[in-house]
């Protein structure tokens, strides 16, 4: 994997351009008919297909789990609503930079979607007025459909439907941010909610929750990829600033953490569409690193809701 | 340097007719994903060509169900995606199944995967790709 992570970086950063520009040439060809042959200079100017490449939109893609899917996972453990790890929305109006904005735009929908879970309609409620304000503020809110607002807004009682709303929320604000190039919005809104939810999972996990400290040891893919989505951000102050080398000690620490896996052919069924993925992944991580990693990402989660 | 203000225009207006057939395509994708599943509040487009490959790695978590949904261009099953483990292995191809736009994912442990993605090039030689996961509530 490391691999084609670095052969993804080194395509986007050194051929990115000239990639993109004989790729749209060779789509305009393809569009034309297709017994037109290409000129001997296109051809020159079209990339080696014999290496795995990547042109995309966002210059390169990678993957967070949801914070939903956290929030969920501790509603289910059975642990108790603890709103006092929650954010206080009330902040939103501090907030004066994009970078807090963004930050704390993830941060307020796991928020929500965690209140709505555990059914606390009012407070859920309180959460999507701040993070539909956070949203004008960007300029994110005009490219999600007014009907799903709308729908967020009268679902906060609704666990079901809110935590349905707010993943398409997020995701039709990630693919406008994306398309808009501006990326380091679209990361930070992530790191917002993957830093809550992983905070609220390390709290319910120091009380002894065991699915939170299996969840919270799962994490460690996500805190590596997370940091090489910070690496790629072009606002230098973020990059100086104390959040940033909390993140990368956070994937630090997350490096101590055992992990060891063993396949398992899946299992396919074709009529139901469906594969069961049964490999095996065992983590194994200590007390005293569960504490740390817990104490850092309460640091991490201190800076992003500072005003 | 005519010709290349020429050709400069067609590619900054072909790149927006691009990133406009995305949001389509986006659409199409959307239809396959239903309401049992909660996006994971990412989007994941590429423009690719010929032979290029679309990936990402990222976590499956244990005792979840996800639904991938993959879609290029404005017709069913001219993307190929597959799914590969740690030590890559492949799990999962959608190569073997008439390139059905979309599969259902049930997990046991957790696990990180590769999740690649490239055109079947006897239906399509360039397009945008869009995978979608979601995971069951």
């Amino acid at each position: 994997m490391e691999d084609s992570s670095k052969t993804i970086e080194m395509i986007n950063s050194r051929f990115s351009l000239v990639v993109f520009f004989s790729a749209i040439l060779l789509f305009l060809l393809s569009c034309g008919e297709k017994s037109i042959e290409k000129s001997k200079e296109l051809e020159a100017a079209s990339i080696d297909s014999s290496k795995s490449t990547i042109v995309d939109v966002s210059g390169e893609l990678f993957s967070i789990p949801s914070p939903i899917q956290t929030a969920l996972l501790i509603k289910n453990s059975k642990a108790e609503y603890r709103p006092e790890w929650l954010a206080d929305a009330d902040n939103y109006s501090e907030y004066e930079t994009n970078t807090q904005k963004a930050m704390n735009l993830g941060v307020f929908g796991t928020d929500m979607a965690y209140s709505s879970l555990y059914e606390n309609g009012q407070r859920a409620l309180a959460y999507f007025k701040a993070l539909d304000n956070l949203a004008k503020d960007l300029g994110v809110r005009s490219a999600i459909s007014p009907e799903l607002i709308e729908r967020l807004g009268a679902n906060a009682e609704n666990a079901d439907s809110l935590v349905y709303l707010t993943g398409r929320f997020y995701e039709e604000g990630d693919a406008y941010l994306k398309k808009n190039e501006r990326y380091d919005i679209a990361s930070l809104i992530i790191l917002g909610g993957w830093v809550e939810s992983s905070h609220l999972t390390a709290q319910s996990a120091l009380e002894g929750n065991q699915e939170a400290q299996n969840r919270l040891a799962q994490q460690k893919k996500s805190s590596s990829t997370l940091v090489k989505v910070l690496e790629k951000t072009t606002d230098s102050k973020f990059k100086k600033g104390e959040l940033y080398q909390v993140m990368d000690s956070i994937a630090v620490a997350y490096a101590s953490v055992q992990v060891s896996y063993s396949f398992e052919k899946p299992e396919t069924d074709p009529s139901k569409k469906l594969t069961v993925l049964k490999s095996q992944t065992d983590y194994q991580v200590s007390d005293s690193l569960l504490q740390s990693i817990a104490a850092l990402l309460a640091s991490a989660r201190a800076k992003i809701s500072e005003k | 340097m005519k010709n290349l203000l020429l050709v400069l225009s067609f590619v900054i207006a072909a790149s927006s007719q691009l990133l406009a057939q995305c949001d389509s395509t986006a659409s199409y994708a959307q239809e396959f994903m239903d309401d049992n599943f909660i996006p994971d509040g990412q989007s994941y487009r590429a423009l690719i060509f010929d032979d290029q490959l679309a990936e990402f790695e990222t976590t499956f978590f244990g005792k979840s169900k996800y639904r991938i949904a993959a879609y290029t261009g404005m017709e069913e099953e001219q993307l190929i995606f597959s799914l590969y483990d740690e030590e890559n292995n492949l799990l999962y191809s959608n190569e073997k199944h008439q390139n059905s736009p979309y599969w259902d994912f049930e997990v046991e442990s957790t696990l990180n995967v590769r999740l690649e993605a490239r055109l079947d090039k006897t239906k399509q030689s360039s397009g945008c790709a869009v995978i979608l996961i979601g995971f069951e509530k």
